[in-house]
């Protein structure tokens, strides 16, 4: 079994007269990790990042590190930094002494602290930066001597508070295998925010999708993607189609549901799914196929037709009112708008989404 | 093309020429003249004789003169010493509250401003004197057996001073305090700084040219408020600012007071230079 970095337990957080921010989180993150908090703003994930670095208090729980109770200690007595979204770079010091700050606090001596800033520099690329001051810098250089001021202190964990966001698309690219490069190098372990799934998906080793103060699912990249637990995690991360149906038969592994009048199957995945139960699908936008061969059918029409960057987008309509959006690559000038065809995905491609909701309270 | 910018160009000359014109005449005139007045001599009464000579500068050296400058500068330093103490934290802990209450201090910290200075002045006098409000009160709570001689002694200035310009080292130091990027003193504090370090390197460098802007505003007006010392100092204590305001009034001696202030002006420019060099080095210094 490998150690546990850090380890969050039921953590409660409100702020006064609204909704809880944190409902009960809990999360147990190893050693040289890299997991992503994944969510949309207001999901709470900067406020779970504010507490593991001891900014903000939180009404109930604890955090552990490397299994001490760290819930009452000050951020500076916190084996852990932070990455902040605005950088933070102290505008009165230069790169130097930006990125030795956490040195000199600890009193390490001067000539090993200039030492050592200049291997940060190197490592994040801007080497003979010392005496630039952070108003001198583009955007992407301060997010590098952000991360290097960060890590020149060792930390047990680095906190990266979608550390990309300032930045334009190429530069974000680059930013993120370089992330990915440094940590892997280090072994430091990583809890990043972010909410871009593309980014993600990319860099993580385990994702936690956040909605609303709790997590959806953590989880691989793979498993996030591939087999989404809640419809929320489907349609955020997979920009997934959501269909509701009710389940029929179940045979080989496989249960029918009848959506919209029509009859399609999906893989059971071992579930126990009785006849008659409501359930819940998502189907990713790519793989829904229209007008050919179908092991189903269901009835649609088409109400809109897009072209974006060689991706075509087909808007549809089940006769129960539901949308549907297929996408794929190349143009297909077949369906025309307006148009009733068919519309059918494979078995293994409709993943069977928000059963705990079932579970836990019956027939929802 | 050509022409047409170059008649916009001489168009927006004209437009500012006013503001020169008025610069040059009620800015630099008054201080051309006041110059030139400290080289002349004194008439019978007010007038003024246009004989070039050093005499006016010559009286200042006397020892007696020299004393009141001393004696001004002391008391401005005091009260910029104060000022700094109590306005610094004020100003800086008013940026750090809620926007209702940040709207009660500044409420509070006008109010008086809407009262003539004078008139606020002689509300002290009401706390201060033998038989007044301070003295009754540390009576009756029998700190004190006899009354406190305050009133129109050195302490009693500088109570004044720090009162009068108490508001504008508060309102520097909180304008400069109101701009702070709290998520600074946060990255401070992750990087493994307590909370008196984080304020020490970051909080407070950041705020120290409102601080130095709060200085130069307090500490150039404290060496010149003459009706502060008239008024709370009974005239026992001679002030530069004083003596001019006598020199040209009582004394009728308008070159003196001239060279007067001439030569406090310089003396507060050199202050300010010497203050403002200081600090550069320090804030190139970082921290450590």
């Amino acid at each position: 079994m490998t150690e546990k970095c850090l380890e969050l337990k039921n953590i409660r957080k409100g702020f006064s007269n609204e909704e809880e921010v944190l409902k009960g989180i809990s999360l147990a993150i190893e050693k040289g990790e890299f997991i992503t908090l994944l969510g949309s703003s207001g999901c709470g994930k900067t406020t779970t990042l504010r507490i593991i670095a001891g900014l903000e208090m939180p009404d109930a729980g604890q955090v552990f590190l490397d299994g001490k109770d760290v819930t009452a200690l000050n951020p500076e007595d916190r084996d852990v930094n932070t990455v902040f979204q605005n950088y933070a770079l102290f505008p009165h010091m230069n790169v130097a002494d930006n990125i030795g700050y956490g040195l000199r606090l600890k009193k390490v001596p001067r000539t090993e602290i200039r030492r050592r800033v200049k291997e940060m520099l190197e490592l994040v690329q801007l080497p003979g930066y010392e005496k630039r001051k952070p108003s001198e810098l583009s955007g992407g250089q301060k997010q590098r001597v952000a991360i290097a001021r960060a890590l020149i202190n060792n930390p047990r964990v680095l906190l990266l508070d979608e550390p990309l966001g300032a930045l334009d698309l190429q530069l974000r690219r680059a930013m993120q295998v370089e992330l990915k490069r440094l940590q892997k190098k280090l072994g430091i372990t990583f809890i990043y925010i972010t909410h871009d799934q593309e980014e993600a998906i990319n860099m993580s080793d385990r994702i936690a999708v956040m909605n609303h103060g709790t997590f959806e699912q953590i989880g691989t990249p793979d498993e996030i993607y591939n087999h989404p637990r809640t419809s929320y995690v489907a349609t955020f991360v997979g920009n997934a189609n959501i269909l509701k149906g009710v389940a029929g038969a179940t045979e080989n592994g496989k249960v029918a549901v009848n959506i919209s009048g029509g009859h399609i199957q999906a893989d059971s995945h071992n579930e126990t799914i009785r006849p008659g139960e409501k359930v819940t699908l998502a189907v990713r936008s790519e793989n829904i196929r229209i007008d050919e061969e179908c092991s189903c059918g269901l009835s649609a029409v088409v109400t809109e037709k897009t072209f974006a960057g060689g991706l075509l987008r087909v808007v549809l309509k089940l006769t129960d009112g539901t949308e549907l959006v297929a996408s794929r690559y190349g143009i297909d000038a077949r369906v025309q708008q307006g148009q009733t065809v068919s519309v059918c995905f494979a078995p293994e491609d409709a993943v069977l989404v928000d059963r705990d909701a079932v579970r836990e309270g019956g027939e929802a | 093309m050509k022409g047409t910018k170059a008649k916009k160009k001489t168009t927006s000359v004209w437009m500012i020429l006013p503001l020169y014109f008025f610069t040059l005449v009620f800015v630099a005139g008054p201080l051309i003249y006041m110059v030139a007045l400290s080289f002349a001599q004194p008439g019978s009464g007010t007038s003024v004789e246009w004989n070039l000579t050093l005499e006016n500068y010559r009286k200042i050296l006397d020892p007696v003169y020299l004393q009141t400058f001393r004696e001004s500068f002391q008391l401005a330093l005091t009260s910029t010493v104060i000022i700094c103490l109590v306005g610094y934290p004020f100003g800086y802990f008013m940026a750090k509250m809620s926007d209702t209450w940040k709207k009660r201090a500044m409420l509070l910290l006008m109010l008086p401003f809407w009262i003539n200075s004078l008139i606020r002045l002689y509300g002290w006098i009401i706390i201060l004197q033998n038989k007044g409000v301070l003295n009754y009160i540390l009576k009756g709570l029998g700190i004190i057996d006899k009354p406190l001689k305050i009133l129109y002694s050195y302490p009693a200035i500088v109570v004044g001073m720090v009162y009068v310009l108490l508001p504008f080292m508060i309102l520097s130091v909180y304008s400069s305090a109101e701009k702070l990027d709290w998520s600074l003193v946060e990255a401070a504090r992750d990087l493994g700084a307590g909370k008196i370090k984080a304020f020490w390197t970051v909080s407070f460098k950041l705020t120290l040219p409102g601080l130095l802007s709060g200085v130069i505003l307090t500490f150039i007006p404290s060496m010149g408020l003459f009706f502060i010392a008239d008024i709370l100092g009974g005239n026992k204590i001679v002030l530069v600012g004083s003596l001019i305001q006598e020199q040209m009034t009582r004394g009728n001696n308008w070159p003196f007071a001239a060279a007067l202030a001439v030569v406090l002006m310089i003396l507060t420019s050199l202050m300010i230079g010497l203050y403002r060099k200081i600090t550069n080095v320090k804030e190139l210094e970082g921290i450590g």
